[in-house]
């Protein structure tokens, strides 16, 4: 994996279990799910 | 009046069944009549954390019977033998609980048995006959968190302990629920402060980390391509998890897995509690025509599941997303669909390799429950175009529908974690989408704590969803 890869890993690792950035991509991958739903339903 | 049977009551034939009886509301006297061999529902996704001790089974199920009650749907408790699909008589044949045979006829079926958990295929796997665990079942689930906390009571005497867990066989799928499950058995360890104790490997059938039995996916973030292999290996990096891949399982005995791999290598792994996902097959279903002749091969691909309108026969390389079923109805009996895991898929979504003696190693596709209840969705629906006197119209193939997938890896409102995958579409299209064959720009993973809160709300949204609660049908 390149280094630049690597650091934006680690950088999701770090923030996984920060509650207010969770909470933000909550909302954001909630978006995306719903957008994918609307798809098909 | 039209009678309508549908086969299996899992995400597929359950919500096909909910689904026929909200569009033939009022319009005329049709009955549904629904066959399944189980008398409840059971949200598998959960039986993760079933199989970790965390979560009672039951908490996973509801009843069937009331549900059908109130919706006014015939329920049979049994198991479907037989399928006499000859026009004039069509009927299936039902074995009963208490040992009678019984006919229901039908007008139009979906079959949506879900798979035979193949264990006999290899020597020593699976919990009745064998060594290892399986998180299939309830049963299964439970008895693998009663073997795993006795291990883990030998844990804190001080024993040491080494665990392997992944897919029994070079032709199983199901990966995505090995890797909940072995995400989970990790950090319920670092939680108990019993992880330095154990030595955890992943075995699979993968041809790389991060395959899933999708040929993995990759997401666009900040410019650059990230795949589901580099975001596995990095977890698996993080958890202190070991790996061996591109391996089928050649027998199990007692603490011991042999194995070889595409390279030919054979390898042997010693193990103190082992979870290995068995392969599929369709349920033992006979296809009888109306001289009495068993049809089965011609209905059926020869693992059994049921042919619908796919592609089937052209090699890994030659097939694409329009080779992927979309209306899920039978070629030769045209009232006769099939959905979910009971669909015969026109081929694998992963690399399919063979060891140097021929062993085939490489998943077989999965499919999800999400496929599942789309494929029951749009059979169910083609059957009311088919009784309203349309030609079927309504579509929910692979190759044009998301994947929207949360693999769990800690189950903790404030402390848990999740990889959120989203994949469109599921089957890569390259017809519509050459160069990844996936639109990237719908696709993403992630691995955080809003995957974890998602997960647990999927439980209990979905367990409301199928019970036809009030406004259920607001819930996708
Ligand atoms: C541990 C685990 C975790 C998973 N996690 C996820 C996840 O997070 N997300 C996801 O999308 N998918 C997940 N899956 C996959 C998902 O569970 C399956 O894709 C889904 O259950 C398939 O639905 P189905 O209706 O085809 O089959 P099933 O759910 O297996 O249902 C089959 C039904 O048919 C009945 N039946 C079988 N044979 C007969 C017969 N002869 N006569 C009458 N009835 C019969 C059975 O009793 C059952 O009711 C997971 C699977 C496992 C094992």
């Amino acid at each position: 994996m390149s280094k630049e890869k690597r650091d934006l890993m680690d950088k999701m690792w770090r923030v996984r279990k920060n509650l207010f950035v969770q909470l933000f991509r909550a909302i954001v991958l909630g978006l995306h799910f719903w957008k994918l739903v609307r798809k098909v339903h | 009046m039209a009678k309508i049977v549908v086969v299996g009551a899992g995400f597929a034939g359950h919500y096909a069944a909910l689904i026929l009886q909200d569009a033939l509301k009022g319009k005329g006297n049709h009955e549904i009549t629904v066959i399944s061999r189980v008398p409840k529902f059971t949200y598998i996704p959960s039986l993760v954390w079933v199989g970790v001790g965390q979560m009672r089974a039951e908490e996973t199920q509801f009843d069937l019977k009331p549900v059908y009650d109130k919706l006014g749907i015939n329920y049979i408790h049994g198991t479907v033998v037989e399928v006499h699909p000859d026009p004039e008589d069509q009927y299936v044949v039902v074995n009963l609980p208490d040992g009678q045979t019984k006919n229901v006829k039908y007008d139009y079926i979906i079959i949506a048995t879900g798979p035979y958990l193949n264990f006999p295929a290899v020597e020593g796997l699976g919990p009745e006959k064998g060594y290892t665990q399986s998180i299939c079942t309830p049963p299964h689930a439970t008895e693998a968190a009663s073997k795993y906390l006795e291990l883990v009571h030998r844990l804190e005497k001080g024993e040491r302990a080494k665990i392997i867990i992944g897919t029994g066989h070079g032709l199983a799928t199901c990966q995505g629920a090995a890797f909940e499950y072995i995400c989970n058995i990790h950090n319920d360890l670092v939680d108990r402060g019993l992880r330095d104790r154990v030595e955890l490997m992943w075995l699979s059938n993968e041809p790389k980390l991060g395959d899933f039995g999708i040929d993995g996916l990759e997401t666009k973030y900040r410019g650059q391509i990230f795949t589901s292999e580099d975001m596995v290996r990095y977890v698996f990096e993080q958890y202190g998890i070991k790996w061996e891949i591109r391996s089928h399982v050649r027998k199990v005995e007692e603490g011991k897995v042999y194995t070889v791999n595409l390279d030919g290598e054979e390898k042997e792994f010693e193990f103190d509690f082992a979870m290995l996902i068995p392969p599929f097959k369709a349920q033992p279903i006979k296809w009888i025509d109306k001289d009495g002749n068993d049809i089965t091969d011609k209905v059926c691909n020869p693992a059994g599941f049921v042919k619908v309108d796919a592609n089937y026969g052209k090699p890994y390389e030659e097939l694409d997303g329009p080779d992927w079923p979309r209306k899920y109805q039978n070629p030769i009996y045209k009232n006769v669909f099939a959905a979910g895991i009971a669909f015969a898929p026109p081929g694998p979504l992963s690399k399919p390799g063979k060891a140097p003696d021929g062993t085939p190693i490489g998943p077989t596709p999965p499919r999800t429950g999400y496929t599942a209840e789309l494929s029951g969705k749009a059979a169910a629906l083609n059957i009311v175009d088919m009784i309203e006197g349309r030609e079927p119209s309504h579509t929910a193939s692979m190759a044009e529908t998301p994947g929207l997938c949360i693999a769990s890896m800690k189950n903790k409102i404030l402390d848990g974690e999740a990889a959120t995958i989203a994949i469109y579409p599921v089957a890569r299209n390259r017809a519509a989408y050459p160069e990844y064959g996936r639109d990237l720009d719908n696709c993403a993973a992630e691995v955080g704590m809003a995957g974890a809160w998602f997960k647990l709300f999927l439980h209990y949204a979905f367990l409301y969803k199928l019970q036809a609660k009030p406004g259920w049908k607001l819930i996708p």
